[in-house]
């Protein structure tokens, strides 16, 4: 009797509970709905509130990072690619992180913009996709960063970084010796300082098990007439061929990776 | 015993080990004796039809598990600007295997299909009824692939739709000679065909990644399924489906996949 009378009450609460956690359906749209919607795995949801945001006013790219991922993530990268090439010409630095079972992407949009437009192409190139279709949406201003040497033609095609943040205090420049081979793997560059700690600490996310073991390496390149970029990567190599090897382990996984000797 | 060992010589075409259908091609011989060992039986109906394939050996784990499968619905393609298919193929003699799921032409070395810088070799090209790939969710009459191999091993399929139509008279010089028991291998030296016959003049074609379409069902395969059919009569499409059977494995979920239409190729 105390038994019934109890799971009759805690059968009530949790309607209760549903029903104040139950959503809203005129409610405006919150990006984390968008964000629940693409973990789990419900894109074309994702895509629709997306465009429901936007007509409703959602100001900010992290809304048009997300769409054109839910678009990449449904098999559609040719719709995404547009989506990511405004975010990249915008030069938004609006933060943007996906967060479901593992961390999907975090940094500012232009820059998490330029990483998936690289992915579609590495997977567009993998499909007999030619360059001049690769070519044909890319991203503009013309590149504002360094014109690093990208061994992939897909990687060629792919747009640059295009972070300008503000100028921010200089810390003083880390000096890790790359490598006893004088090697390391160039894997992102910057026009600032200031995204070193969080550029690596997302690379870390992103990929601790081919980090593992290795240091990290931060690096100021004159460009001459293009200004200043800074590199960051990984060293602590014994040949350089170790370092190719993981270059292409970073390559499959779809981040750009480039041996660096000095 | 013998139908082990043809159920593993049919698993070895779709990956391409045609040393292995050779060595069954020994006149009318049958398969080699051993060869199929205590290795399970698919069909594609019944005990061990499609369904079962998964669970049947831990080598077949992937046609359950895998997220990347073949054949599938062709719909909802983006279009894109792509390589063109380029096809070197020579002539080859007349060689057909029943292998007790299909009827498989095999390829002497030599013939090429390049999609830029990539080259794949033909190794061989078989028959499903219906068709495996459905356009939109409507089935062909019947489905061709002919399976390429690259130095590296990798697997590029063309897949050709059959409509059924006009009479065919480069698929009839194959089906007047079909292999029509099991294990059974017809050779004509003096009968050259050439895989080109059995290809629409149009190359545009449908781009996915995908698998083998018979256990093991293995993954990575270059899928290339031309958008424009071929025709064959309704008696040459019965004569073929009468020595193999309905052998079309159903169609498996894209899963976001990417799937490109090849609109225009360069």
């Amino acid at each position: 009797m105390i038994a019934n009378t109890l799971r009759s009450s805690l059968a009530a609460a949790t309607v209760a509970l549903l029903a104040a956690c139950a959503t809203d359906p005129n409610a405006p749209v919150q990006l984390s709905a968008i964000q629940d919607a693409v973990c789990m795995g419900d894109y074309a949801r994702a895509q629709s509130l997306a465009e429901r945001a936007q007509s409703e006013g959602m100001t900010g790219m992290a809304l048009h990072v997300l769409r054109g991922y839910a678009l990449e993530k449904e098999g559609k990268p040719m719709a995404a690619r547009p989506v990511y090439h405004a975010v990249i010409k915008s030069r938004s630095e609006d933060p943007v992180k996906l967060e479901c079972e593992e961390l999907v992407f975090e940094g500012p949009a232009s820059q998490v913009a330029y990483d998936r437009m690289r992915v579609t192409n590495i997977d567009l190139a993998a499909l007999d996709v030619t360059e001049e279709q690769l070519l044909s949406v890319n991203p503009l201003p013309p590149p504002v960063e360094e014109p690093a040497p990208m061994p992939m033609p897909t990687q060629m095609m792919a747009p640059p970084h295009v972070l300008a943040p503000p100028p921010a205090p200089m810390g003083e420049m880390r000096q890790v010796t790359p490598s006893p081979a004088g090697v390391w793997i160039h894997l992102e560059s910057y026009k600032t300082p200031k995204w070193e700690e969080s550029g690596w600490r997302t690379l870390m996310k992103k990929h601790s098990a081919l980090l593992k073991g290795h240091d990290r390496v931060f690096r100021k390149v004159d460009l001459g007439k293009k200004g200043t970029a800074y590199r960051l990567g990984a060293g602590n190599f014994a040949s350089e061929h170790e370092a190719q090897q993981l270059c292409t382990k970073f390559k499959s996984a779809g981040q750009y990776c480039d041996i660096m000797t000095r | 015993m013998k139908i082990w060992g043809l159920a593993i010589a049919v698993a070895l075409f779709g990956l391409g080990f045609n040393a292995q259908a050779e060595g069954t091609a020994q006149g009318h011989g049958e398969a080699p004796a051993g060869l199929g060992d205590g290795a399970p039986h698919w069909s594609y109906s019944g005990e061990g039809g499609p369904g079962t394939w998964g669970t049947m050996s831990s080598e077949f784990a992937a046609c359950a598990t895998g997220h990347n499968q073949s054949p599938i619905d062709i719909a909802d393609a983006e279009t894109a600007e792509m390589k063109r298919l380029q096809l070197s193929y020579k002539v080859t003699p007349l060689e057909l295997l029943n292998n007790g799921h299909t009827i498989q032409a095999t390829y002497q070395p030599g013939s090429t299909l390049h999609v830029g810088n990539k080259a794949y070799a033909l190794a061989q090209f078989h028959f499903h009824t219906p068709s495996e790939h459905l356009v939109r969710g409507a089935p062909a009459a019947m489905e061709i692939h002919f399976v390429h191999k690259d130095a590296a091993g990798a697997i590029a399929v063309i897949g050709v739709l059959v409509t059924e139509g006009t009479h065919n008279m480069a698929a009839e010089e194959l089906i007047a000679q079909l292999p029509g028991r099991g294990g059974e291998t017809v050779k004509a030296a003096s009968t050259l065909i050439n895989a080109r016959d059995l290809m629409p003049d149009g190359m545009d074609y449908f781009r996915y990644m995908g698998s083998l379409t018979t256990p093991p069902c293995t993954e990575g395969v270059n899928w290339f399924v031309l958008k424009e059919p071929i025709s064959m009569s309704a008696e040459q499409i019965s004569r073929l489906t009468a020595v193999m059977g309905q052998n079309a494995r159903p169609a498996q979920p894209r899963n976001g996949r990417l799937l490109l239409d090849a609109t225009s190729t360069r």
